[in-house]
């Protein structure tokens, strides 16, 4: 049986679907057979990132209809042949799949794949029930901020009383330098206050724009990126290796200027 | 030492920070987001509570501090009472009374030569037990 992972984050837009790509296409990297499942019925956006838009011909959606069989749907990355897509219908709403048929679904998948990545839509509706359904761990994205910390307090609280039991956190566009200069959470506050496990860290970073644009996530991109080297990690570190974090702390903030010049004048 | 310094003098800069104040925000909101409990229902509770230790005590009402904190994903319920003094009738040792006149007492006497005798004869038992 594979693992059944949940991406998830309460508040919409820190990067949950970028994270499920990415991870996703890291882990099918290191030979893992990965389906992605876009649980975000009415308004799917993972076959985008991973730029197989133009190959969706049936969705989950189709299959629970009984309208095409399951190895129909899924939409295999050319690039990575072990990983593959499960769209999300685009013309429904989130009300035309209920948790019992996700179940049905994922526990098909997971007879087949190492890993079941579910991403999840915001919010804590049918939608993130249906997400969380089949899934026995979780990633909870956030971002430094307090709206984004504060939903992510919530859906860990309501994954506990699900019975998810195992979750990890992802803090999403971290800005090094407004950390040293006292403008944002830092990891450790983030890490602090929600009382999860951290799984990693994933800065700012404009190329996650560019790697959207081209339907290519950033770990296939041959030149390292910070952000694309994030999510490399991550893909390791939930496979059981052992990868320190990356460190992400401006060395050029005033503090250590002042630093610098009194020990340079000393 | 001046870098010590400087870090000495930089935390208390940085107490005022963005970051300190949404930290400060985010903890509170969270303690009761965690709790479910209503305000309604901590403003009840925080009246039982000082109506029953008021029996007992009189309180500092300026100072006194009520609030839901959450360390690890566990609420409490931190009161910080501070006690002006305990109410007269609880008072375990009673100040002696005035309408007792002290001629109404027994007199004490001491006997010299016996101080000492009790504690050596428990001593005594003690060590053959
Ligand atoms: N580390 C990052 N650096 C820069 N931009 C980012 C980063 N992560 C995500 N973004 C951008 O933030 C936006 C939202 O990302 P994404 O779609 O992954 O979020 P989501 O949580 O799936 O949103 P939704 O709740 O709508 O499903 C996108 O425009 C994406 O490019
Ligand atoms: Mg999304």
């Amino acid at each position: 049986m594979g693992r059944v992972i949940v991406i998830t984050s309460g508040k919409g837009g820190v990067g949950k679907t970028t994270t499920t790509a990415n991870i996703g296409m890291a882990l099918a990297q290191r030979n893992r057979k990965v389906v992605v499942v876009d649980a975000d019925f009415g308004l799917r956006n993972l076959d985008l990132l991973l730029g197989l838009e133009n190959r969706v011909v049936y969705t989950a959606v189709d299959v629970l209809s009984g309208q095409c069989r399951l190895e129909q749907a899924l939409v295999k990355d050319k690039r990575r042949g072990n990983l593959v897509l499960l769209p999300a219908a685009q013309n429904r709403t989130k009300d035309s799949v209920n948790p019992a048929q996700m179940r049905q679904l994922i526990s098909a998948l997971a007879k087949v794949f190492d890993y079941v990545l579910v991403d999840s839509p915001a919010g804590i509706e049918m939608g993130f029930q249906n997400a969380i359904a089949a899934a026995t761990e979780a990633i909870v994205v956030t971002t430094p901020e307090i709206s984004a910390v504060r939903d992510a307090d919530r859906v860990i609280g309501l994954l506990e009383a699900n019975n998810i039991k195992k979750s990890g956190l992802i803090i999403n566009r971290i800005r090094p330098k407004m950390v040293a200069v006292n403008d944002m959470m830092s990891v450790d506050d983030v890490t602090e206050i929600l009382a999860i496990p951290l799984l990693g860290v994933v800065p700012d970073d404009e190329k996650v724009i560019v790697s959207t644009n081209k339907g290519e996530p950033l770990v296939l991109s041959g030149t390292p990126t910070q952000a694309g080297t994030a999510f490399e990690n991550i893909a390791r570190r939930l496979d059981g290796e052992k990868v320190e974090f990356l460190d992400l702390t401006v060395k050029d903030d005033l503090l250590s200027k002042i630093k610098n010049f009194f020990t340079k004048s000393i | 030492m001046l870098i010590e310094l400087l870090e000495k003098i930089f935390p208390t800069l940085n107490d005022r920070s963005s970051r300190q104040e949404v930290k400060n925000r985010l903890k509170l909101v969270l303690a009761h987001d965690r709790s479910d409990l209503t305000p309604q229902m901590i403003e009840s509770m925080r009246r039982e509570i000082l109506e029953v230790v008021s029996k007992y005590v009189d309180l500092d009402a300026d100072a006194m501090d009520f609030a839901l904190e959450n360390t690890s994903r566990v609420t409490s319920l931190v009161a910080n009472l501070p006690i002006l003094r305990v109410k007269p009738e609880f008072y375990t040792v009673k100040g002696m009374s005035e309408e007792t006149p002290v001629e109404d007492l027994p007199e004490i006497s001491i006997d010299e030569s016996a101080i000492g005798d009790l504690q050596e004869t428990s001593d005594l038992r003690n060590e053959n037990s």
